[in-house]
């Protein structure tokens, strides 16, 4: 009686100590949760405006997913891949990271092999950290989702990353802008491929409401305010819903300002990576956090944002309870599922800033896909024939089905669907139009804090002063951790 | 015979046995003590000397991390001793639920610390039952996770309730070793309850509360991933503490400042924990 007491005492305990081991596996869960849907375009890249603007215009021209080149976007018969099970680390969730995965069924039923699929974070930083850590190890799965641009060079593609230049479909499937992000600027090394939809960053409205109220757009930041004071005055809506308990909705409206700031002076990422310049000098930088302070200290925006989520921003702004919010296109996947037959009445406008004339947008490329350079012989072929079968229509037609695409694929020939809501069009349209991509990705410097210092400039907590002394003293621990030269 | 019953086991069987906690404990501290001095980018170190410990002071949240940690720790600490106490004495009273109360009481500890974060998140939500209560009560709802007079207090709340079973356990095992003998003596003498407790229970239970303050002072040092994924440090820096601060710096790939911050925080909990343990062993000494 005593031994099968103890064994079961000792049965009870070893649960315990399961029960206890796991804290790890729901915390990413739960963080996964808070930044979910933020993760398309949380990771991304840098792009040059000119070039992204057209491969994005060309993007929305074209009617449906047709192949212009009949070669490259078909698959060829002869893959057959059984017995072969690839390793597959990625970070997407929702809609989204569903139709990530019908690519990946879809595949798996035309070769035969077999795909395990590790979801990595959804928070973009977690998911940077482990990969850079199993790089440094060797442990990288044989696909990963990389983020692109300045971020990439984190896990050192020259020693960790297959390297794609030598494939003949790469150049003919995959968009040069996207490429040249991608790429070794001295060896001529390819290391990615898009794993998503590009990412628009603005102001998402609902049209009822501006209807309701007679409101313009807003093309500067005053008109703004002012549409902001009919709404707060006139309704018992939300003038600007802003889901701040989310670290890139905390981040949106400030790094969006960075548009204007790349007009003002293109260098400007270069000059304060070099240490030629200070944040607090630009005004037009400042101006982002001052927009910030505008809705706190006007009571324009949510009573608690703080505990605001970023689902819960699109779902109030889809059913009227809101009348604007600053984000990116991937909120609209978020709307079409909160709130489907809503999602025709979101409409979009850049960022106003000082002037009426000069308007536009920052973007998010895709993040990638990237293979493991340490990939097993006989996983090889499976997986550059995978990393393709991604870049064809028949992948696309597969994600297509699952969702409706927010942004552009930056692959050639594979255009958007009618399907696409007329919000994320117009948000095509302005990055044809005037577009940058955000400062992270073109410069590497961010501190630890910066999302904790945003939510209290947000809060009142810190005057636009505050925050950005505080933003340059943090930014500077994490040049010189970085290793940063000048710093 | 002393001598020869030592010689039955040699040294040398202790060597598997010390050679995992070389391996595992012993390297990886002294190794973090080095890269504490480094800029770290985990393939390359850069010496810097004291340069990361001197940046983990200036920084911003440190100060407020310090002093949250402290609050946190000696807060939890107290209140679980308290309440455990109180929860040991009532479940040995002879009460005819003892048993199945033990079983409440220890539950908690068997959840880990991110479902009871998950769990107070949903009760302390703007909506969630903790204010539909009060608002039903006529009260004025709180911001219990977002307003920064409440976060770490509802951090500490959670981690009370989270960490009570373990210490009532302990307590009620020092309380059920005292011999019986001594309280039917004060019962005959005509001690009051509160003297007995006073008298006999509380002296004779020092150990146990030795082991139990010491347990969850450390704990208390060291909590993370409760407060990580209740409030986040948030908002702002007003529940932050060490292991949030640092592992923001993890997380942005500071790994020689983020281990910096470690090794601050291992100093911190040896120089409160050990001085503090040996004290208590005096003070046992000296009672009993």
């Amino acid at each position: 009686m005593k031994k099968k007491l103890a064994l079961a005492l000792a049965l009870s305990l070893t649960l315990g100590l399961v029960a206890c081991g796991s804290p790890d596996e729901p915390s990413s869960g739960n963080s996964g949760d808070k930044n979910g849907a933020s993760v398309s375009g949380d990771v991304g890249g840098a792009s040059d405006s000119s070039e992204e603007g057209s491969d994005a215009a060309g993007s929305v021209s074209g009617s449906s997913q047709e192949s212009s080149g009949a070669d490259n976007a078909k698959t060829p018969e002869h893959w057959n891949f059984e017995g072969v099970t690839l390793n597959i680390a990625h970070s997407t969730t929702g809609e989204v990271g569903d139709a990530l995965q019908a690519q990946l069924d879809a595949f798996c039923e035309l070769t035969g092999c077999k795909i395990e699929v590790e979801l990595l974070s959804s928070n973009s930083e977690e998911s940077v950290y482990t990969l850079e850590v199993r790089a440094a190890t060797g442990n990288l799965p044989d696909l990963f989702q990389s983020s692109i641009g300045a971020q990439l060079d984190k896990l050192d593609p020259k020693a960790n990353i297959y390297d794609l230049s030598g494939q003949d479909w790469i150049r003919e499937n995959v968009t040069s802008s996207y490429l040249d992000l991608v790429s070794d600027a001295d060896t001529g090394a390819v290391y990615c491929i898009p794993l998503t939809t590009s990412n628009v960053a603005g102001c998402f409205y609902n049209k009822k409401v501006y209807e309701d109220l007679q409101l313009e757009i807003p093309l500067t930041w005053e008109e703004f305010l002012n549409n902001c004071e009919i709404i707060k005055t006139q309704t018992d809506k939300v003038p600007v819903v802003t889901p701040y308990s989310d670290g890139a909705g905390s981040q949106i409206l400030f790094l969006s300002q960075y548009f204007y700031v790349h007009q003002e002076d293109p260098d400007f990422a270069d000059k304060y990576t070099n240490r030629e310049i200070e944040l607090h000098d630009s005004e037009t930088f400042m101006r982002g956090l001052y927009k910030l302070n505008d809705l706190y200290t006007k009571q324009y925006q949510s009573d608690d944002p703080l505990a605001v989520s970023f689902e819960k921003s699109a779902a109030d702004l889809a059913n009227g309870d809101a009348a604007m919010t600053f984000s990116r296109t991937n909120i609209l996947s978020t709307i079409s599922n909160v709130a489907p037959d809503k999602i025709d009445d979101i409409g979009f406008f850049p960022l106003p800033d000082t002037s009426a004339e000069v308007r536009g947008v920052a973007t998010w490329m895709p993040v990638a896909w990237c293979m493991s350079k340490t990939i097993a012989p006989e996983k090889e072929a499976c997986a550059l024939a995978l990393m393709e079968y991604l870049t064809t229509s028949e992948a696309i037609d597969a994600y297509c089905e699952v969702t409706v695409p927010t942004g552009a694929f930056m692959l050639n020939g594979v255009s958007l669907p009618d399907t696409i809501s007329a919000a994320a069009r117009e948000a095509q349209e302005w990055v044809a139009k005037s577009s940058t991509s955000v400062m992270e990705y073109s410069c590497n410097i961010k501190g630890s804090n910066m999302v904790t210092i945003l939510q209290m400039a947000e809060t009142g907590e810190y005057s636009p002063e505050e925050a950005i002394s505080e933003i340059e003293k943090d930014n500077a621990i994490d040049a010189r951790q970085k290793g940063v030269a000048g710093w | 015979m002393k001598n020869r019953n030592r010689k039955t086991y040699p040294l040398w069987m202790a060597t598997p046995g010390l050679v995992v906690y070389v391996v595992i404990f012993i390297i990886p501290t002294f190794a973090s003590f080095y890269f504490s001095t480094t800029i770290w980018n985990l393939k390359d170190t850069t010496f810097v000397g004291l340069e990361n410990f001197i940046t983990f002071f200036t920084m911003t949240n440190t100060r407020t991390a310090l002093i949250n940690t402290a609050i946190f720790a000696l807060t939890t600490c107290l209140a679980k001793i308290l309440l455990g106490l109180l929860l040991a004495r009532y479940v040995c009273s002879g009460i005819r639920s003892g048993k199945y109360l033990k079983i409440v009481i220890f539950f908690p500890y068997l959840l880990g610390n991110v479902v009871v974060a998950l769990a107070f998140r949903a009760l302390l939500e703007p909506e969630g039952t903790v204010n539909q209560f009060l608002t039903a009560m006529g009260l004025e709802a709180v911001h219990w996770l977002t307003d920064k007079h409440f976060a770490l207090l509802s951090c500490i709340i959670a981690d009370i309730w989270k960490g009570i079973g373990t210490v009532t356990i302990i307590l009620i095992a020092g309380i059920c070793a005292i011999p019986k003998t001594y309280f039917e003596a004060a019962a005959i003498d005509g001690a009051d309850p509160w003297q007995i407790f006073r008298k006999i229970t509380l002296p004779l239970l020092l150990p146990s509360i030795n082991t139990v303050l010491t347990l969850c002072l450390i704990g208390g040092l060291r909590s993370y991933d409760l407060i990580q994924a209740l409030t986040g440090g948030g908002p702002g820096y007003s529940s932050e503490v060490l292991g949030t601060a640092i592992y923001k710096l993890f997380a942005r790939g500071s790994y020689g400042l983020a281990t910096a911050g470690n090794v601050i925080l291992f100093v911190a909990v040896a120089l409160i924990v050990f001085p503090l343990n040996s004290f208590i062993a005096r003070r046992e000494a000296e009672i009993l």
